[in-house]
Parts: structure tokens; sequence; C-alpha cells
């Protein structure tokens, strides 16, 4: 506590220091006794935060878990974001947030264990990194949100990414040890379905995401991955053909569509849609093209006893 | 100063506008004026000087007039006063009266003074009804008289109270109105004048800070009452049923509200509305936003969202409907959640914080004990039987009002909240619903094609209430999903049997047995239709009509399973059962028929006869009356009365015509017996199977009339002959080939004609077409007769036209795309060469795909793999037989080898079924043996001695199986006596083998030697045994071994090591002998051998060693 006073004097003093260039991100910062100041964020480092105060140049340092809230001061178009995000446009995300923050989102991720005003943004963010395939930015923003310990939504959607960037390397081990430091019981749920999904259990981690709809419904954070993810599941279950689970696949797509319009999965969800019903149209194609040929056997039989008849009756 | 008095008036009401500033909840908002603090009322009487006379001018002039004017004046001073005390007394209602009475005295006067005395009379009355006396409808009334008239100076303040005082009397039409009267006027006010000088108006009428109050109360309406207002509006059109109209109010809320409450709450009115408008495109836009938002904690939504979803559900709005049944919170949380807000809000209040509970000694210290508390200074925000209140500074509160708890006053809010507790509490008034809400979900998810959700859903459902309906129901739902469209027959299974194991009554046990029945049935898997009987068993007896009406369809379909497993004693018994028992039901006259069948079934064609009779006597209207008649005449067939049979087939031709069903049978038997009587009889019999062929409504009706025809012209060739026959065949192949007709039989007929005509090579050509025509389709099984057909003719070929014969079907199998085509011509070739069983290896090894192979393919695999013990393929070839080729006569070999590898994985019982399922297909021909022998080996391996050994002495009594399998019994009786200590007994089998079959079997001979003498070694050991016994046990046993080394029938190299161990054995001094065997000596010993066995071959055989 003497520390966070400290901190607080400290501050209090450099703030009237104007200093002509200063380094850092701009924010304002609130610690947990209630006082804010003007601050310029430059690291974490070791479990602290380390700032300047507004107008000087030397760096001041605070734990972390005393600091309640930081107020990003660069502007965001939050609603535009979110539109990008919804309609699956990852690529224009990206590109708004840097032009947003100068090209200076990099160096926003370390503080993402801090609540602040950008965490709902940069979650969207670290998603987008992952559709467009920037994993090691994906993997920086999973490592920065899962040390964030007043958020267990925030972090286990960190500890999530994580998760997801194992399984993509087949680092199934990786994976279910990472989900043991996973806290909320849908997010649970959803990351087993996940491994599951990998492990070629297909029923098995519909079955999860099942107990996730049952249990927790109203969970929208995990709940719209966690259909999504069951579309996927039954497009694998539908290479099988052993019941038409093709249709499962693109009822499942549209439903994720239609109930969370809202969310970066919709956009998705629409696109595997679009995507599974055509796939859908070649199937029945084939199975089209197989029944004619069966039809063409068929006749020929009849062609057959056809020219046996004409046969008989030529001879009589 | 008169002037003056309505603006006092207006002074000491002015604190009341802040208090309704936000439409604050009418009965807490009680008027700080009321009761007490009425300003200058409080401590004067009105008298003359109030009233002069100029104040009532406006009533008329003249003498007459005037006096009335003046005892008017009187009159209405008196009432003012009696109002003003009765105020001051506390008594609200005499107040009313006495003001309403000045009201009435005073309505018709025009002078401004009197109307804005009036008004202000009105203003206040109006606040005493609203807030005093609770009576909220009446004060809305006057206050619609008060924005009538001029020198209404509260005019936002009377509609904000108006609104609230129709909306809560449920007056929603009213309601409406005022509101539009009030939007209307908030854009175009009144301007208020008024009266007397502004200068001392100014210094009297703002002098305190209630009056200033007061006065900013009147302002334009503030964002937030716009809102308001726009939710009442929506509420009231919602009410009166006017959807449309109520549309544009909740989107203004939506819009524009701050509390995501009242958002939530009007997004689910709008869904409501849009359902009555059936504007179903608008719900799917609105439903996601409701689904985010946190409304489904308020009582009234959480039930009302059952009702909605259920009605999108209905008409298929799947999408919508689904996150709807998601946002209903589940009773148990929902009462937590708002017991814990209540608590809350208790406690703000200043209220103990449990409902109904006295206050602790420390709450007491907490809250101050029973004494009447303040009202607390933050108010909280709910919404309440679908009204949105607010409440801010509250007055304090007074005794008199209705709502008590424990001497505390309790806020409208809380005490709202606390009756929808009550009755969300209360089962008689809302039934659980939790468990309805996933069944419905479970159902939405399978009709989405979500089946693996839904499946887990429906579990979730029965596990919370295994025993009630609901629960019941999305068992058997799960069972039907996972068996019908899943295509998880086992998955279906072992619920269907878990449940039944668990559940005894009711009628969703019978629900899932009759899946569990059409599931069998659908498979043809009868042996495992009657498993289920067990549990019919156990079913309590039901007298309702729809139980016992699937018990009878139940026990009947057990029965018929009974019938198709061969087991024809039981499914008499059930049918009859079902006759007897089930009287009257839809079952029980195919009871009675069926048991008749079964009674032929097993010979017994006394009792069939009478149950045949019994049916076309009892159900004359039956619809099986034609097949009861038929089924008659075919019982008195098997009694030999075949006169009776002829008139009974007769009877069945006359009376039901070439129409029914049997026309064809009665026809086919009919002529069965004339064809037995010969002579003149055989023209008839011949008509018979004309008629059969040309009215034959199944294939097999026309396939068993043209061959039973040809015999008989096969057989009387004076009349008919051969043309007759290719006559018939070739009409036969031409009308039935494309309904499945029996072109092998037909090729074959054709074929022996030609056979008989010496046309070998024609009769080549016939088979060949055919196997050229039909060779390429898996189905023609016929084809699989001719290929061994016609190469067994082929040897009556020259050797050339053999081999121009195998040559022209190499080029086919080189030539065909087709894959059964190619395989049948290999297995043709095969047989050409005698390479079969080189073949079945080969393709052991080579064919992963078995789909397109014909049953001999398979036969010759099946061969092959018994040979190297190989069972990986047995469960699917066997599948494959039994749902392609079911009737094949190549699904021995499948079954033998099926039975093998499960006896070799140690599953005897189902090992067992398959071979009783072999012999109930084959009976006792030569292939089949080996079932009996696997019986035996299976009994034994389940310690069944006595049973193993009846079945390998079964195997002795059928001709059929005479040679190897006899061989191998009678080694196998050995080999079981021997383990049991019969050692007598197991010697005179192992005699029998060498002595008996020795040319059968070379190996089991040469292994029956070693096995007798060791046998003789054992009995010389035997301590019962006497010296001299003993002796000869020893002189047997050297006897024995010598005589199998010079048995030149074992004595052959495959028996070397056999033989081997025979000279180890023998002893040293023996050398010699083996010495003379091995130079090539030939011996003539006689051996004697005293036999106990009880079979015809046993006593005393005697024989001697070939020269």
């Amino acid at each position: 506590m003497r520390r966070v006073v400290s901190i607080v004097l400290l501050l209090s003093t450099f703030v009237a220091w104007a200093g002509a260039q200063q380094s850092g991100l701009p924010a304002k910062m609130t610690i947990m006794n209630g006082n804010t100041a003007d601050v310029f964020l430059q690291r974490v480092e070791g479990g602290n935060l380390v700032f300047q105060a507004n107008r000087s140049t030397r760096d001041l340092s605070g734990p972390i878990d005393k600091i309640y809230y930081l107020q990003f001061l660069s502007k965001l178009d939050g609603e535009l974001l979110v539109n990008l995000y919804s309609s699956a446009d990852y690529a224009g995300m990206i590109q708004n947030i840097d032009q947003g923050l100068n090209s200076k989102t990099d160096e926003y991720w370390q503080f993402m264990s801090i609540n602040n005003n950008y965490k709902k943004v940069f979650l969207m963010l670290m998603e987008s990194y992952f559709e467009v395939g920037n994993y090691e930015q994906a993997a920086a923003a999973g490592a920065g949100f899962a040390q964030n310990e007043e958020d267990d939504v925030a972090a286990d959607k960190g500890r999530a990414m994580l998760i997801r960037l194992a399984l993509m390397q087949d680092q199934i081990e990786e994976a279910e040890k990472r989900l043991e430091e996973v806290v909320t019981p849908s997010a649970k749920l959803y990351l087993t379905a996940c491994i599951q999904q990998k492990k070629g259990e297909y029923k098995e981690s519909i079955w999860s995401v099942s107990d996730l709809l049952e249990q927790y419904a109203n969970d929208l954070d995990w709940v719209p991955q966690a259909e999504l993810l069951n579309a996927v599941s039954y497009r694998l279950l539908a290479d099988d053909e052993v019941v038409p689970y093709m249709d499962s696949a693109i009822s499942t797509a549209r439903q994720v569509k239609n109930i969370h319009v809202d969310s970066s999965c919709a956009g998705e969800a629409k696109q595997l849609q679009e995507q599974w019903i055509l796939e859908k149209a070649e199937m029945l194609e084939k199975e089209q093209a197989r029944a004619a040929a069966m039809e063409k056997e068929l006749e020929k039989v009849k062609k057959g006893t056809d020219e046996a008849a004409e046969e008989k009756d030529s001879q009589e | 100063m008169l002037t003056k008095r309505p603006i006092r008036f207006l002074i000491a009401g002015a604190g009341f506008f802040l208090a309704f500033a936000l439409f604050g909840l009418p009965l807490e908002c009680r008027a700080q004026f009321g009761g007490g603090d009425f300003g200058d009322f409080e401590d004067r009487d009105f008298d003359d000087r109030d009233f002069d006379d100029g104040d009532f001018g406006g009533f008329g002039g003249g003498g007459r007039n005037q006096s009335r004017e003046r005892q008017d004046t009187r009159d209405s001073r008196e009432a003012l006063n009696r109002g003003v005390q009765a105020l001051q007394a506390g008594d609200f209602q005499g107040a009313v009266d006495g003001f309403n009475e000045y009201l009435d005295i005073t309505k018709r006067s025009t002078l401004d003074t009197v109307i804005q005395v009036r008004q202000d009379i009105r203003y206040r009355t109006a606040r005493i009804l609203f807030y005093d006396l609770n009576d909220k409808g009446a004060a809305a009334d006057l206050l619609r008289e008060y924005v009538a008239e001029p020198y209404a100076l509260h005019k936002r303040v009377a509609y904000k109270m108006m609104i609230i005082g129709y909306y809560e009397t449920a007056q929603y039409q009213k309601c409406v109105d005022v509101i539009l009267e009030a939007i209307e006027y908030n854009e175009n006010p009144d301007i208020i004048v008024r009266v007397g000088n502004s200068a001392e108006a100014q210094e009297g009428e703002f002098e305190d800070d209630e009056a200033a109050d007061e006065e900013k109360a009147d302002l334009p309406f503030t964002p937030e009452e716009h809102t308001e207002l726009r939710f009442k509006l929506g509420q009231s059109y919602f009410e009166i049923n006017k959807y449309r109209e109520c549309l544009s109010p909740f989107e203004y809320v939506i819009n524009t509200s701050k509390d995501d409450l009242q958002k939530g709450f009007a997004i689910m009115r709008m869904i409501e509305a849009l359902l009555e408008l059936k504007d179903f495109e608008r719900i799917s836009g609105w439903v996601p936003v409701l689904y985010r938002s946190d409304v489904r904690y308020d009582i009234r939504v959480n039930l009302a969202l059952l009702t909605v979803a259920d009605e999108l559900n209905a008409i298929g709005d799947y999408d919508s409907a689904l996150p709807l049944y998601r946002m209903i919170v589940p009773r148990d949380e929902l009462i937590q959640y708002q017991e814990e807000t209540l608590k809350k809000m208790r406690i703000a209040a200043n209220l103990p914080p449990l409902l109904g509970q006295p206050l602790t000694e420390d709450e007491k210290l907490i809250f101050g004990g029973d004494e009447k508390v303040e009202e607390p200074k933050e108010r909280r925000r709910v919404i309440s039987g679908g009204s949105i209140t607010s409440r801010e500074e509250e007055p304090a509160v007074e005794d008199n009002v209705d709502v008590e708890d424990y001497g505390f006053v309790v806020p409208i809010e809380i005490r709202t909240i606390e009756e929808l507790l009550e009755i969300l509490k209360d089962e008689s008034q809302i039934p659980p619903y939790e468990n309805y809400v996933n069944l419905e979900m479970a159902i939405l998810y399978n009709n989405v094609n979500r089946y693996w959700e839904a499946v887990r859903f429906y579990d979730a459902v029965y596990k919370a209430d295994p025993s009630g309906e609901v629960g019941q129901r999305a068992m058997y739902d799960a069972v039907e999903l996972l068996s019908k469209k899943l295509g998880e027959g086992e998955d279906a299974r072992a619920r269907a049997f878990d449940f039944l194991g668990q559940h005894k009554s009711g009628i969703f046990p019978r629900y899932v047995s009759y899946l569990l029945t059409d599931y069998y049935q659908g498979r043809d898997e009868w042996r495992e239709l009657i498993k289920l009987r067990p549990y019919l068993d156990e079913f309590d007896k039901s007298f309702t009509e729809d139980i016992r009406r699937y018990d009878s369809e139940l026990f009947f379909m057990q029965a018929v399973g009974e019938l198709m497993s061969s087991q024809y004693s039981n499914a008499v018994n059930d049918f009859e059962m079902i006759v007897e028992e089930y009287v009257g039901s839809e079952k029980a006259p195919d009871a009675l028929y069926w048991a008749g069948f079964s009674y032929l079934c097993l010979d017994d064609h006394t009792n069939a006869y009478k149950c045949f009779e019994r049916y076309t006597d009892e159900y004359p209207g039956g619809s099986m009356l034609s097949q009861a008649y038929h089924q008659g005449g075919v019982a008195l067939f098997g009694m030999d009365e075949l006169t009776n049979a002829v008139n009974r087939f007769s009877y069945v031709i006359d009376q039901f015509g070439p129409e029914s069903i049997v026309y064809s049978d009665a026809c086919n038997m009919r002529g069965d017996i004339y064809g037995s009587w010969g002579g003149d009889d055989l023209d008839k019999a011949v008509t018979d199977y004309t008629n059969a062929y040309q009215h034959a409504q199944r294939e097999a009706q026309a396939t068993y009339a043209v061959f039973a025809a040809c015999e008989i012209f096969k057989k009387d060739t004076i009349y008919y002959g051969n043309s007759y026959i290719v006559s018939l065949v070739e009409d036969y192949v031409n009308s039935w080939g494309s309904r499945g007709a029996d072109f092998a039989k037909a090729t074959l007929w054709l074929g022996r004609v030609k056979m008989e005509e010496q046309k070998y090579d024609e009769a080549i050509a016939y088979y060949k077409d055919a196997i050229l025509k039909y060779g390429g389709l898996l189905l023609q099984e016929g084809i699989d007769q001719i290929i061994p057909e016609m190469v067994k003719l082929s040897n009556r070929l020259s050797e050339a036209e053999r081999v121009a014969l195998k040559e022209e079907l190499q080029q086919v199998l080189k030539e065909s795309d087709s894959s059964t085509m190619k395989l049948r011509l290999r297995v043709a070739l095969a047989l050409f060469d005698g390479t079969e069983s080189q073949l079945g290896m080969d393709l052991l090894n080579e064919l992963d795909d078995l789909s397109f192979a014909p049953p001999p393919v398979l036969d010759l695999i099946c061969k092959a793999a018994l040979e190297v013990k190989n069972y990986s393929r047995a469960k699917d070839i066997l599948e494959l037989y039994e749902k392609t080729f079911n009737e094949s006569p190549y699904i021995n070999s499948a079954l033998q080898l099926r039975a093998e590898g499960l006896f070799a994985e140690g599953k005897f019982d189902e090992a067992f079924q398959t071979v009783l399922e072999a012999q109930y297909l084959f009976g006792t021909i030569k292939d089949v043996a080996w079932s009996q022998l696997l019986w035996g080996e299976i009994r034994l391996a389940q310690r069944d001695v006595a049973e193993a050994r009846n079945a390998f002495l079964d195997v002795l009594g059928v001709p059929d199986w005479r040679g190897k399998p006899t061989v191998t019994a009678v080694f196998k009786l050995g080999e079981l006596e021997e383990s049991q200590g019969n050692l007598r007994a197991a010697y005179n089998y192992y005699q029998r083998v060498y002595f008996q079959y020795k040319g059968v079997d070379n190996r089991l001979s040469a292994q029956s030697y070693l096995a007798a003498v060791r046998c003789l070694d054992k009995l010389a050991k035997q301590t019962s045994v006497n010296f001299g016994d003993s002796q000869a046990y020893e002189g047997g046993r050297k006897q024995t071994l010598q005589q199998m080394i010079a048995d030149k029938y074992v004595n052959i190299p495959e028996n070397a090591d056999l033989i081997a161990q025979a000279r180890e054995l023998l002893s040293v001094s023996d050398a010699d002998f083996i010495q003379l065997i091995d130079s090539g000596v030939k011996t003539n010993i006689v051996v004697t051998i005293t036999a106990s066995m009880e079979s015809e071959e046993g006593a005393k055989i005697q024989t001697k060693d070939d020269e």
C-alpha cells in the first residue's frame, strides 16, 4: 500500500513537469485506491508496470495487481471495428486498428494483463490475427491475455488462443496441458471439444459442446464459436456419408449465422454454409450419376430379355 | 391578495414535481403536501373575503339569481372549509368529498378567478385521490377535467399522473389517448398567464424552494420521460391488441432507453407483437438482440419467453425459437436470482433481508427494530407487471399504506417481486418447465438435423426425470433417433434395454419395445427380437385400451419372431395366448391364422386345420380369409385327405377367383395332387399349373407352376415332351425376366432338353449365353448354378472344343469391365482346372472390397479362410450374405467360418446360435456336418459333457454325415471319454477309428493309435488293476504300436511325426521288429480286441491287417 501511495506522490510530482518528447503509450491509469493519473506506458516487467508520468522521461514502476484500470487514449472507431469483425473482414480489422494506433499495435499486447478499455477490441484483434494466419501475433496476444488475473474470461480467451495454436501444430498434449489452466467451465467445455475434434472424436466433440449448450447456453463468450465448432464436426462426420451429416453441418452453420448475428462466428458460419451447400450439390450430382449408371445397367438387362423375346418371335 | 391564492396553492404542491420527474412509483411517491403539508390550508379558514360575490359573477345576475348565487357562495365556502378541515384531521375521504362538493357547486362558473380556484382544487383533490386514497382511476378522470379547462398550471404533471392512473387501472385506451395528448401538449404547451401583479406574484410565488420546484416540474419532458411515455404507449397498445401500433413506441424505447432491462422488455414485447402480426422476418431480426440482453431474469419475461418460443417452434421458425428457449432461466436459478435481488432491495429499503421473517436482534440493531423507517435514498429500477417505474427522493410513508411486513411498510416494487416469486414457487400455478424446455430444444435440434445435440438433450431430460412422462418421452425419442436416423443400432439397443430393465409400467416402455421390435423386424433379426420377451413378460399388466393394444402387438411380433426363428412350439403357444387373452384385439384374428401356420410347420396338420377352420368361422370378413381357406387345404393335404384337399382348393379357386393372392398357390397345390394321381389327371394338373402361371402375382408362384409343369412335360413325353418345355420356359423368361425370374433354372431346363437331345454344344451355348448376359449382375444368383453345370457338361465336349470354350471365357475375362463378371469367370476357369482352393486363397488375400463378389467367390474365400483359420472377415462376409444373398446355398461356408471364429474367440453362445442357424437353413445335408461337430465342441467348452456326448453321437446317426464327419465324431468321443477318465470307452472309440475309418482319415487314424496306447498306459497304471490285467494292457500297448507302424494307411510320409512317436514308445526289445519293418518286411499280425461299445460295429471287432 505504501508503495502505491508513493507511486501517486511521484506521479503528482512529475505531472507538473513539461517534457517536449515522450515515448510510450499515452493512457489514464487508475490505481486501486481510486486515484488516477495521465501516464505514458513503457512496458511490463517482472509483474510490474513501468511507466512515465506526463512530461517526465523518468521510468517509474508499480505492481500490476495494484492497478485497477488503464484507459488508452488513442482513438479507435469501436462501431466500425465491430462491424468489420462480425463480417469476418479480419484483414480490414487489423489494418484499421493499426492505423488508429499509429502502427504501434504490437506495443499494446503486453498491457492486456491489466484491465483496460481496449480489451474487447484486442480480443477481436487476437482472433483476427489467427484468422489471417498471423500466428506469431496471435500467440503473443494469447500469452498477454492469459496473464490477466482480474478477468477470467479475457484470460481464458488468451489461453484458448494458445490451445488452438497448439492444436494447429498437432501438439495435442500441449493443448491438454494448457486446458488445465482454463478457469471458466464453459471455456473448458469448448476447448475440450476443440481437442476432441482434433483427435477425430467428432461425436464426443459435439457432446462436449452440447453439454456447454445445456449448462451455459447464455454464456455468449463461448457459445457462438462452440456451435460453429459443431458445424465443422458435422462436416467432418459427413465424409463418412453414413447419415446425412452434411445437412447437419449446413443447418448448424445457418443457426450460428442467424442466432449470433453480431459475432465474428456469424461471418465465418455464413461462408461455411455457402461452401457446404455447393459441396452438397456436388455430392448429389455424383449420387445422381451413380443412380443413372445403375439405371443403365438395369436397362441393359431388360434389353437382353427383350432381345431374347424378339429372337424367339423371329424364330417362330 | 385574493389573486394570490391559487398561486399559493401551486406553491404548496410544487415539491411534488421532483418526486414525479421520472414517473415515480405512485404509491411511494406520496405527496409531500398530502396529510398536513398543505401550506395555507393548514392554518386558516376560508371566509367571505375569500369568496366575495364578485367571484361568482359568472353565474349571472338578477334578484332571484343573486340570492341563489349568494347561497352557492355560502355552500361552496362551507364545502371548501369542510374539505380543508377534514384534510387537517387526516380524513382524506372527507377532504375529497368536501372538495368534490365545491367543484360541483362551482362547475358552471365561468369567472376566471373561480376557474383558477376550481382548477387548483381539482389538482389537489386528484393528488389526494392518487396518493392518499390510492384511487388512481378517479384521480385520472379528475385530471382529465383539469387539463381540459384553462388555468391548468401543472399540465405535464397532470398528464403523467393520468397516464399512471389509467395504466395501473388497466384503462389502456384512455392511457393511449392521454399519452398522445401529452406528447402533443409537450410540443405545443399553454402559455401560463398568472393573475395579478407579476412582481408581487414573483415575490410570493417562489418564496421557498418547493414552490420553485413545482414550477420547474412542468418543464418539457426530458429524453428519459419521452422514453417512458413511449414505453407505456407501447404497453397500452399491446394490451388492447393494437400490435401494429405498439411497434413504433417500442422501437423508440429500444433505441433510446439507457436501461438494459427496459430495453430487453421492449424487445420481448416487439417479438410478441410481431408474432401476433405473423411478421416472422422481423422477429428473426430481433431475437438475436434479445438473446444478448439480460432481461431473461425478469420473471414475467422469463415466462413469456416460453410461450413465444413455443409459438415460433410450432411454426418452424427454429432459429428464432432456439435462443428464446435457451434464455429461459430454470426455476431454481430464477428464484435464487430474484431472492438475492429482493434481499438487496429490502436492505436498501431498510427492511429485513428475508421475506416473512421477523427481525433478529442483530438485524434490529442494523435496521432499527420494528420502528417505522425512513424511505431509502437510493431507488432501484425494476420491471414489474410490465410497468417500468422509478422513484427518487420519496417522502416519508404514512401509517395507512396497505402493504405491511412485520410492521414495516414495503415499497410496491418489492411487493410486486415478492408476489411474482410466490407465484413462481407455486408449482400448481407454474408447473415445472425446465425439463419441458430441454425436451423442446432436443426436438428442435432433431428437426434441424443437429442430431447429436438432440441426443445429448434427450439424455439430460431423461436423467432429470427418468420416471416422468417428459423424461420417458425423451428416452423414446433418443432411441428412435439413434436407431432410425443415425444408424447407431448398438447404442440405441443398449439404451432401450437399460430403460426396459428399469421401467415396467406405463406406455413408454411399450413404445420403446415397439421401436426395438420395428428395428429388428426391419433387419430380419428375429432371434434378436425374441430376446425382448423377458422384458415384455415383466411389464405391469394394465387394462387401459392403449396399453393393451400395444401389448397385443408386441406379443404378436414375439410370436412372429419365434416362427421365423423356427421355434414353432413357442410360436404356437404365443399366437394362441394372443387369441385367448386379447379377445377382440386387432391382432387376435391374425394370431389365429399364424397359430395354424405354425402348426403346419410342426407338421401338426390336425391342429393347423382346426385353427384355419376356426378362422373361417369366426372371421368371415377377415383380411386373411382366402389364405385361411387355402392353408386349410394345405393342412388337409398334410393329413392325406387328398380328395378333401382338392375340394378345398377348388373352393378357393372358384370362390376367390384369379384376383386372390392365393389363387395361383391353390392351383399349384391342386395341380400337385392331380399330378400325383397321374393318368388322365395329368392333364388337369397341367391345366392347373397353366392357370397358376397365367395368374401368378408373385415370381415364386410363376416359377413353381412353370417348373412343375415342365416335370409333367418331361414325364409324359407322349402327350407333351420337350417342345412344351422350351415353349413354356421361354415364355417364362420373357414374361418374368425383369421381375426376378429364375434364369438359372430356366436355362438349366433348356440345357437339359438339349442334353436329352444330345445337343451338348447347344446346351453349352445356352449356358454360355446366360453367363455372358447376366454374369455381370451380382444378384443373378442362378448364374452361379449354371457355371458348375456348364463345366461338368463340357466334359462331353471334345478336348479341342473344351479348350476353345475355356479360351472364350478367358477372352471375356480379359475384356469385361464388370468386376462381378470377372470374378465369376475366374471361378469357372478354376473349376475347369480344379484350382478352386488356390483361387480361394488368392482372393482371400487380394479382394479388399467384397461388395461385388457373388456367392461362389465368397464361398471360395470362406473355405480358404477356414483352412488357414483366418476369421477376420467372417462377420463381414456373413453380413453380406444376410443383406444381399439371403437365400444363397453358399451361405453354409460363411456360417461355418463365422461360427468357428466365434468359438475361437470364446463366444460360445453366439457360436451356438450360428450353428443352429446353419441347421435351420440346411437340415442335415452333408456339407453342414461341421455344425453338429461344432455343437459338441461348444458344449464341451461349456463343460456340458452329457450334451457334448449326445451331440457327437448324433453325428453317427445321420446317413449323410458318414465318412469324415463320422470318424471325427468318433475320435472326439474318444477324447471326451478319456478326459472324463472313462479309459475303456475312450480306448474303444480310438480303436474304432483306426480299424474302421483308416481309409477315411489317415491322420486321425494315426492319432487314434497313439491315443489308444495312451489309454492302455493309464489303465495299466491304475491301482485297481491286478497284475494279470496289467500284463495284458502292456501286451496290448506293444501290439498297438507295432500295428500302427505296420499300418500302410497310417505309416505314410504325412504322418512321419506320429510314427516317430510310436517308434519311441516301443521298448528297446522291439528294436528287432522295427528293424524288420524298416527293411520292408510285411507282417500278418492278428489283433484281437474285446470292445465294449454298444454300436453295431462295437462288439468283438476283429480285423486283419492287409497282407
